[in-house]
């Protein structure tokens, strides 16, 4: 990186072109498997604490434990145990997303109207109908909110498991910070960060298809 | 790697002194995210707050919270090396400083942000009908009530720059991600597991810390404040929500506590086993509203909140004479008994701002709220 060097060299850019196609798919793969992994394990919880109030101190304490270990610490701690491996980057992805996302959902059921649930219990709705037909789809703006924050977050953290040999997009910004070339540095990081944005743009877009009644 | 492995590798005094140690590598972390966390205080506390008061730019707070949420801290650190290496900044610590203000600055920006301008518009409209000039409005009663959620964000920021501060070892700074660095580096799997833990440990302890010191800092709540007729005539203290007759004077003294109510330091937790009707505003969507005081509006009459006119115009007006002592003694439970409200309820506030690790964060009565111009 010395001073001559310009800060972006487009040679290297377009002769990379397919590999950085590659990193960009590996990049939407990790993030997509953790998100619905995520998601998933996250419904599950929040349907247990629908069941069982209680459980929603624990789960959250729980959940923002492992939130709030470092993503780079938490891959280090995984290693001896899972290897250098998809598995070890999804666990962390995915344990990350927890927190956000049952609180989210939590949050968005909790946030439907007493009277609208009585009024669909009056109509004759069992609780899985009233879950499915009603709650749900009422609590999707606030689900897709944390879904918003969960995928942004995961699409950052990702770059992060280029140091455990997966990392789509990362894996530029490890080997620029390695080879002291600045130009895969400034490619990796405009990409996961171009990466986020339009992911988000994209689930808003998707927010306002789901739910045309907000409009 | 074993359990015993990693004993021995604690137990090695090898690893405890020198450049490489484990007391120089916490130090340095620490200082590293302490440099960062003020930077970003010093930055995102200021704006946050003034934009909160004018209420103005929740377009830009937003932005730049949503800009801040995408942006990854690896990549950050990829775009500030090439900047740091133009301006002689070198290598380690600066450039991971400067990786980690804008992690924080986002998270105090936007709590600042909300905490100050969902503060209680009755509240706020009564202190200016009151005659409070904007700044006073600011300091007496705005700043108070948003204390906690305040906080809260640098808290979170904090947390989140000592927990990321691990990376800067990728561009050769000092701290405890060396450990997981070099560890991962020379497959020394105890350097690894060491260096993990005590990053895991350092970020919990940053959150433990701010807890501590925001219970001993803060003010604590005032149970039955704004419901005068609940809480019995304590002659020691100033009268802050009592019927006629009234206070003799402003004053700084903190307000009475409920006889029988723990301290002011106490653990806010203890609050609720306490005797006496439950606190209002525990959070939850069917949180109850306590009777408030017969006269609902302060001088501005009715619906004077978004109106132009000499109350509220600059918060001058011809409120600003002294006011009865009954009118003082209204307006003291008025004030007060708004503080109790939550700033922001609904969970979805919560989801976007991130700011309540733990339960519905409480909101202290301001105990040095006190009312200008009264006799």
């Amino acid at each position: 990186m010395s001073a001559s060097e310009p800060l972006i060299r487009w040679d290297w850019v377009s002769n990379n072109s397919s590999l950085i196609w590659q990193r960009l798919v590996e990049h939407l793969i990790l993030t997509g498997i953790a998100v619905a992994a995520g998601l998933l394990i996250s419904f599950f919880l929040s349907l247990l604490i629908r069941r069982r109030a209680g459980l929603y101190g624990p789960v959250t304490w729980a959940t923002g434990a492992l939130y709030s270990i470092p993503s780079l610490a938490l891959f280090a701690l995984l290693i001896p145990f899972t290897g250098l491996s998809l598995l070890t980057a999804e666990i962390g992805l995915v344990s990350y997303t927890l927190l956000i996302l049952t609180r989210a959902i939590v949050g968005g059921l909790r946030g439907v109207p007493a009277d609208v649930r009585e009024t669909a219990l009056g109509m004759g709705y069992t609780p899985g109908q009233m879950l499915w037909r009603v709650e749900l789809p009422l609590a999707i703006p606030v689900i897709m909110g944390g879904l918003r924050v969960a995928t942004i977050t995961t699409i950052g953290l990702v770059t992060v498991t280029a140091l455990i040999g997966q990392g789509g997009v990362g894996a530029f910004i490890l080997e620029g910070i390695q080879r002291f070339f600045s130009t895969p540095l400034i490619v990796g990081a405009v990409l996961s960060v171009l990466l986020g944005i339009t992911a988000d743009v994209l689930l808003v877009r998707l927010q306002r298809r789901i739910t045309p009644w907000t409009r | 790697m074993s359990l015993e492995t990693l004993v021995a590798w604690l137990a090695d005094a090898a690893h405890w002194q020198g450049s490489d140690g484990i007391p120089t590598r916490v130090t340095q972390h620490l200082g590293l995210s302490a440099v960062a966390v003020l930077i970003a205080t010093a930055v995102a506390l200021p704006a946050g707050i003034l934009l909160g008061h004018t209420r103005r730019g929740a377009g830009l707070v937003i932005n730049v919270a949503n800009i801040g949420r995408a942006l990854p801290s690896l990549a950050i650190l990829a775009l500030v090396l090439p900047v740091a290496f133009r301006f002689g900044l070198g290598l380690g610590f600066w450039p991971t400083v400067l990786m980690l203000v804008p992690l924080g600055i986002p998270l105090i920006l936007i709590n600042s942000y909300v905490a100050v301008s969902t503060v209680d518009q009755d509240a706020v409209e009564v202190a200016r009908g009151l005659g409070m000039r904007g700044s006073e409005v600011l300091r007496n009663v705005e700043l108070p009530l948003a204390a906690p959620i305040i906080v809260a964000g640098v808290r979170n920021a904090a947390v989140s720059i000592v927990a990321t501060a691990t990376l800067g070892a990728l561009v050769a700074s000092g701290g405890l991600g060396r450990y997981i660095v070099d560890g991962l580096a020379r497959q020394e799997q105890e350097r690894l597991v060491v260096g993990a833990v005590l990053v895991a440990v350092l970020s919990s302890a940053t959150e433990v810390a701010f807890n501590v010191a925001e219970r001993l800092f803060l003010p604590a709540r005032l149970p039955q404040a704004g419901h005068p007729d609940a809480r019995p005539h304590a002659p020691s203290t100033p009268d802050v929500g009592g019927p006629p007759p009234a206070p003799k004077a402003n004053t700084d003294a903190p307000p009475p506590l409920r006889p029988g109510a723990p301290g002011a330091g106490a653990p806010r937790r203890r609050r609720r086993a306490g005797g006496g009707p439950p606190p209002r505003h525990r959070g939850g969507l069917n949180r109850r509203r306590a009777p408030v005081p017969a006269r609902r509006r302060p001088p501005g009459g009715p619906g004077a909140r978004r109106q132009a006119g000499p109350f509220h115009a600059g918060g001058r007006g011809p409120a600003r004479r002294p006011l009865s002592s009954q009118g003082c003694a209204r307006a003291r439970a008025r004030l007060i008994g708004m503080g109790l409200k939550p700033p922001v309820t609904h969970e979805y506030s919560r989801v976007l701002t991130g700011w309540s690790r733990g339960p519905t964060p409480y909101v202290p009565t301001p105990p040095f709220l006190t009312v200008p111009h009264c006799s």
